[in-house]
């Protein structure tokens, strides 16, 4: 993407992740369309990836066995499910197989038969990933197969986690040296090996397959619970165990699986707000043969009443497909909601304990008080689907939902204990959202029943500004053409602030999750307003010298007064778009939460360069913007932050320098800088700012002043 | 026994002194986590105990926190040894963050009851007030135990960490600060009676 993209220039990850995303809300269902789906999308990707040193020989190499060969293969492969799409995948994928098939058909034909389709397959799936991954995997299976003289290196993979999981997998099996690393000893002996066992080789290569199938293939998996595409993925060690009861236990999860094979690892995926068990998780056995029994064994028993869901998955798309059960639990939810105006507790218990509060609210919304919107009914189902899904973001949602409870009761009644609902709210939920002018009919209407602006203000400690801008309750997915990830307005003015907090775990200075800190990261401003008070107390701090944090804590306190009327300020749609974005960038990483910290140092980092972009477009005024951060980069010890809020620092304080000068030097400014400054610009004049992209691109392409 | 009334002295009828630095084992999250998984397999679940220490400044009870860095506290205690009782192990531990080195000057610890025991499901950083009902074998057991001070004690905090008196109203709902376990400590504590008694 070219700068001139302006905002969107940094974009090509986003949008990939976006489409990314959009992809893992697709995937439940869809199958082979989803597949060609993605494939296309990574071909583009990874067309002029060069990989590892061997890359180029490799494809070379390849390419001419794939002219010999590939008439050969079409024979080998009978019966099997061949995707189309990967079959027409670079001519780096199907030589590898072939040279397996070469080499094979040297030793054991009818061995090969069996079993060289299924690599086929393997390949295949890795295929759709990319030529990158394809040529790897077929490296992988040259290596394996007592290659025929095919050397490919497995090197560092620069593709996506994905395969670094696959790598990560490959190791946990030590039987199947599939390193893909050229070793040609190992290749003849698993040559030997396989011919005599028949098992280990192929299901080396059929685990690759298996996990190169991440996206689509297991997706299809998920979907169906026991595609055609999991049969012949045959071969892994990783399950997918699904459809469980909240409170089925890891111990009756594994007296069942144990009698298929000794199992390595059981991991059940929790709700981190509350810790209770999302209801599937992800099994591994040592031998794949036990997998591979588990999976036609088990599918279906029935624990606690309940007949669970197994499938083949790889660590990754165990969370999709989990993501997928969830999604599908909700919709259910919903459906019957809608369909039969009941209460969330009611429509099969999903919501859990946020239901409670839903429950009260949605009635209060269908107590038909002429909200004037008349799918009310609609968002609320929606509210509560959106909120299963931001599970983990418990403490907002509820904060969310105390909110609306408030719109029912002040629309039931006025007069009615609205000065008790306001206490309800937690201080994180933000009124002053600008989120929906509807809403601000429903508050106006509110304010007509008396009495009301004034009521709720002071519990609010001083964040919620006038009521007139207070837009509506922070509630994701109320209303249906809001996005669900929409949260409160203390989100965006927070989201540097929750970074920081997520920082924490990275630097083993804090003991509380991610998620947790999207429900605590408001609260910062009042913790830290009290904290140059509470300084003074600290025992040690006189004797220790250490007045450091004292610093800190007073200008928090100034800066949090500065903030408040910030917020006022800012337009509404501005802030819910950037709400938008970093919430969904929060759920994003609630639901990484679960992999390796190693994995989440570049999803942060992503996150926050897009959010520092969106930072950077959506503040008005640079000094107040600078000097949050800066007050936040003394606060905190947390390196990545502290580096993050340099960043922002810096390029503020460039801004700021570049006011000053003359435009003699805008220009290196622009090519150099391109899209921030450009918007400085346009912030400077307020008259000028638009909430139009296309219109702030197209300023910026005229000579500067 | 239920002990309700808790006495509770101004900062100012304590010593504190210094001694030598108590570095962390782990110098991350990853490789505490890791060093836990360690542990429990050796060990089985790792069972640790706490001490809320409090004195009172203005007629509010005060909790003693170390500080680490900027900004990480955390309670005085640590790990049991295998088998070890629970008392006797937070008195270790007690004795060892924060009494002074030379055995004349050891605080008779007066451990009170048990406010709060917190479960570790997995081996991440998240601990829940319960254990989760999917969960039948949780990997940590934290346990908060409130203890009584005498009028006068001699505090020797290691040079690395800061010892701090915080007011329950700084800790109570301040989640993103302290955390789930320490910034509900005041709910714990609410149904005390304390006894302020001033110098």
């Amino acid at each position: 993407m070219d700068e001139g993209d302006g905002e969107f220039g940094d974009g090509g990850d986003r949008n990939e992740d976006q489409f990314l995303h959009r992809n893992e809300a697709i995937s439940a269902v869809a199958d082979e369309g989803f597949l060609g789906e993605e494939y296309d999308d990574y071909e583009d990707l990874y067309n002029d990836v060069n990989v590892g040193e061997g890359f180029l020989q490799t494809l070379r190499r390849n390419q001419e066995e794939d002219l010999g060969f590939r008439t050969q293969e079409e024979e080998v492969e009978v019966d099997k499910k061949i995707d189309v799409s990967a079959a027409e995948s670079t001519g780096v994928s199907v030589p590898g197989v072939s040279g397996e098939a070469k080499v094979e058909k040297g030793g054991d034909g009818s061995v090969v038969a069996s079993r060289v389709p299924a690599r086929v397959e393997g390949y295949q799936d890795l295929g759709f990933r990319g030529n990158e991954m394809a040529s790897k995997g077929s490296g992988g299976g040259g290596g394996g197969g007592g290659g025929g003289g095919i050397k490919v290196e497995l090197g560092p993979s620069s593709s996506s986690c994905k395969m670094g999981e696959t790598r990560g997998h490959i190791d946990s099996n030590s039987s199947v040296p599939s390193q893909g690393i050229g070793q040609p000893q190992q290749q003849q002996q698993q040559h030997s090996q396989v011919v005599g066992s028949g098992n280990v080789g192929h299901d080396g290569f059929g685990r690759q397959g298996g996990i190169g199938g991440v996206g689509g293939n297991v997706n299809g998996i998920g979907g169906s619970g026991n595609a055609s595409g999991g049969a012949s993925g045959g071969g892994g060690t990783i399950l997918f165990v699904g459809d469980l009861h909240w409170w089925t236990t890891d111990a009756q999860l594994e007296a069942e699986l144990t009698k298929y094979g000794p199992v390595k690892e059981v991991k059940f995926f929790d709700e981190k707000a509350s810790g209770k068990s999302k209801g599937y998780c992800q099994v591994e056995f040592y031998d794949p043969a036990s997998a591979t029994a588990c999976k036609e064994g088990m599918n279906g028993h029935i624990f606690n009443g309940r007949p669970c869901v197994v499938a083949y998955a790889s660590p990754y798309s165990v969370r999709r497909m989990g993501e997928a059960q969830v999604n599908k639990n909700q919709q259910m939810a919903q459906t019957s909601l809608s369909q039969g105006r009941r209460t969330v507790g009611d429509a099969g218990g999903r919501g859990g304990g946020n239901s409670i509060a839903t429950g009260g609210n949605y009635q209060g919304g269908d107590g038909g008080r002429g909200y004037g919107r008349g799918n009310w009914g609609r968002g609320g189902a929606q509210g509560v689907g959106g909120r299963g899904q931001v599970g983990p973001m418990r403490g907002r949602i509820g904060g969310g939902m105390g909110g609306r409870g408030i719109i029912g009761n002040g629309g039931s009644g006025f007069g009615q204990g609205l000065a008790a609902t306001p206490p309800l709210l937690h201080p994180q939920t933000m009124m002053g959202q600008g989120f929906d002018p509807s809403y601000g009919a429903q508050m106006g209407r509110m304010a007509g029943y008396g009495g009301f602006p004034a009521g709720p203000t002071p519990p609010f400690s001083g964040i919620l500004p006038s009521f007139p801008p207070v837009g509506g309750v922070g509630l994701p997915g109320v209303a249906p053409h809001v996005n669900p990830a929409f949260f409160g307005r203390g989100m965006p003015a927070n989201g540097m602030g929750m970074m920081p907090t997520t920082g924490v775990e990275g630097h083993g200075m804090g003991m509380w999750s991610d998620p947790s800190a999207a429900a605590w990261g408001s609260d910062e401003h009042a913790g830290r307003a009290g904290e140059s008070s509470y300084g003074e107390d600290a025992a040690s701090d006189h004797q220790y010298g250490e007045v450091s944090h004292e610093r800190g804590g007073w200008s928090n306190a100034t800066k949090e007064k500065e903030r408040a009327p910030e917020r006022e300020w800012s337009g509404a749609s501005d802030r819910r778009y950037r709400d938008d974005r970093e919430t969904m960038a929060d759920r994003d990483m609630s639901r990484e939460k679960d992999i390796a910290h190693a994995h989440d140092w570049p999803e942060r980092r992503h996150r926050e360069d897009r959010e520092t972009v969106r930072d950077r477009d959506r503040d008005r005024d640079r000094d107040r913007h600078r000097d949050r951060d800066r007050e936040r980069d003394r606060d905190r010890d947390r390196e990545r932050d502290r580096d993050r809020y340099r960043e922002d620092r810096d390029r503020y304080l460039d801004h700021h320098r570049y006011r000053e000068r003359e435009s003699e030097q805008d220009d290196e400014w622009d090519r150099g800088r391109s899209r921030t400054h450009s918007k400085l610009r346009l912030s400077q004049d307020e008259d000028r700012r638009s909430g139009s992209r296309d219109a702030e691109y197209a300023k910026r392409r005229r000579p500067s002043e | 026994m239920v002990n309700s009334i808790v006495n509770t002295y101004p900062l100012s009828s304590y010593t504190f002194g210094t001694k030598e630095p108590k570095m962390e084992k782990d110098t991350s999250v990853a490789d505490r986590l890791a060093r836990m998984k360690v542990n429990y397999m050796k060990e089985g679940m790792r069972t640790s105990v706490e001490a809320i220490l409090l004195v009172q400044e203005h007629n509010h009870p005060h909790i003693l926190l170390l500080q680490i860095g900027n900004t990480f506290c955390k309670l005085p205690g640590g790990r049991l040894k295998p088998g070890e009782n629970e008392i006797e192990g937070l008195k270790r531990k007690l004795s060892s963050k924060l009494a002074a080195n030379s055995p004349a000057l050891q605080p008779d610890w007066q451990i009170g009851e048990c406010v709060a025991i917190w479960w570790r499901p997995n081996f991440e950083t998240i601990m829940y007030p319960y254990c989760p009902p999917h969960i039948t074998k949780p990997k940590e057991c934290k346990k908060l135990f409130l203890v009584h001070l005498s009028e006068r004690e001699y505090f020797a905090v290691p040079k690395n960490l800061k010892l701090l008196a915080v007011p329950l109203f700084e800790l109570y709902d301040n989640v993103q600060r302290y955390g789930p376990v320490i910034s509900t400590i005041p709910q714990q504590l609410s149904r005390f009676q304390f006894n302020m008694i001033n110098a």
